[in-house]
């Protein structure tokens, strides 16, 4: 197995996280490059305490957030924001291709959230993460975290719904 | 604590592999490629077979979801109506002559045993402590084919009524052999390389515990 081989087993899955984060090709895949170039110099790094995905997941968040932090110098969060619910009768995912509009709805919707609120939002429910790693990781107390990704989810719901 | 999952936290946790679409230009290898150092790109390393196992792991665990999968779905005792080839597994040569009309593993296992079983011709003195590791090494293999073997024999038996679920079986091993098989060659090439003899004893160990894995849920699904 080559690097090839591993950057084709795991090149998808990065670049969509990457996407998530930034909300821009061109430097979800600046980062991507810059996450593997390093991930495979620093391989004899890689202690085996941990999945080599998740080790290389690490580096991609890190590197993200970083790049996030360079260009804004301060992540944007939500402001307070009501309660907001999704209405009982929506169609949510009944037939393939609804659910296949409904991913690209809430893709949308996810770009449109400030950088810190969607990063919240993408480590908690997409890349697993508890609100005390995503806290570490973005330098944000816990409890901003949660309350990011309540108003994160609601806006989003609004958004999808609107 | 887990914020309770709400609807769309449910969509998102239900469709999650769609959320994963988008794919990076073609081209972008290359850049990376062109950043690392000639020495690395080809290198063999301890994390290369951590890698290889990841994936053997994670096929077990495909072959475990897909058996509960198969037989909630099939599993009422009678033959499903999946049409399917019937599947052949292959014992090591010795047991071949007493079973060989029956059970056989995918080919591929049988051409890595057979790589493994040809003996390597040593012309020089200084080779002897290769040729004794290699003696090593296809005790070890022995050892470790004859355990996955019964394993084998015990699936076999356990999935006689379920097509399905033998079906599925066969597919991943092919696929976990087709890994192997990478490896063997790896072997041969390298046969110094303790990381490489070490990554071989791992990779038998794993694909019997995979076995015992796929038996017990098929025990515990009868």
């Amino acid at each position: 197995m080559s690097f090839y081989d591993v950057y084709r087993l795991y090149s998808r899955a990065m670049y969509n996280i990457c996407l998530r984060l930034l909300g821009d090709r061109n430097d979800a895949e600046d980062i991507l490059q810059e996450a593997f170039a390093d991930a495979f110099l620093k391989i004899d790094d890689f202690r085996f305490e941990s999945t080599f995905g998740a080790w290389l997941k690490q580096i991609v968040v890190y590197k993200c957030i970083s790049s996030l932090r360079k260009r804004k110098i301060e992540l944007e969060f939500i402001e307070n924001m009501e309660d907001y619910d999704m209405p009982e009768d929506d169609n949510t995912g009944k037939t393939e291709q609804e659910a296949a509009l409904m991913i690209e709805k809430v893709k949308k919707a996810m770009l449109q959230l400030p950088s810190g609120s969607r990063s919240v939002f993408s480590l908690y429910l997409f890349e697993g993460y508890d609100h005390g790693e995503i806290a570490e990781i973005m330098q944000i107390t816990e409890s901003t975290s949660k309350s990011q990704y309540m108003r994160a989810r609601q806006k989003i719901k609004e958004i999808i719904s609107s | 604590m887990k914020i309770q999952e709400d609807k769309l936290e449910q969509f998102i946790h239900d469709h999650r592999q769609g959320f994963d679409s988008e794919e990076p230009s073609p081209g972008l290898w290359n850049k990376i490629e062109k950043q690392l150092p000639a020495a690395k790109k080809e290198r063999t390393s301890r994390f290369m077979y951590f890698i290889r196992f990841a994936a053997i792991f994670a096929l077990g665990a495909i072959t475990s979801a897909a058996i509960v999968y198969f037989i909630n779905r099939h599993g009422s005792g009678r033959p499903d109506e999946l049409s399917i080839q019937k599947m052949e597994i292959k014992k090591p040569p010795q047991q071949l002559k007493q079973d060989s009309a029956t059970k056989k593993l995918p080919q591929n296992t049988v051409k890595a045993e057979k790589q493994l079983c040809i003996k390597q011709s040593y012309s020089h003195k200084h080779d002897q402590d290769q040729m004794e590791k290699h003696e090593s090494l296809q005790e070890i293999q022995a050892y470790y084919m004859s355990r996955i073997n019964d394993r084998l024999d015990k699936i076999m038996q356990l999935t006689s009524t379920l097509p399905g679920v033998k079906q599925q079986i066969y597919d991943e091993l092919s696929q976990i052999d087709s890994i192997c098989n990478n490896m063997q060659g790896d072997l041969k090439d390298n046969m110094n390389n303790q990381e490489v003899i070490d990554a071989m004893v791992m990779n038998y160990k794993t694909r019997v515990d995979i076995l015992d894995e796929t038996i017990a849920e098929l025990q515990e699904k009868k």
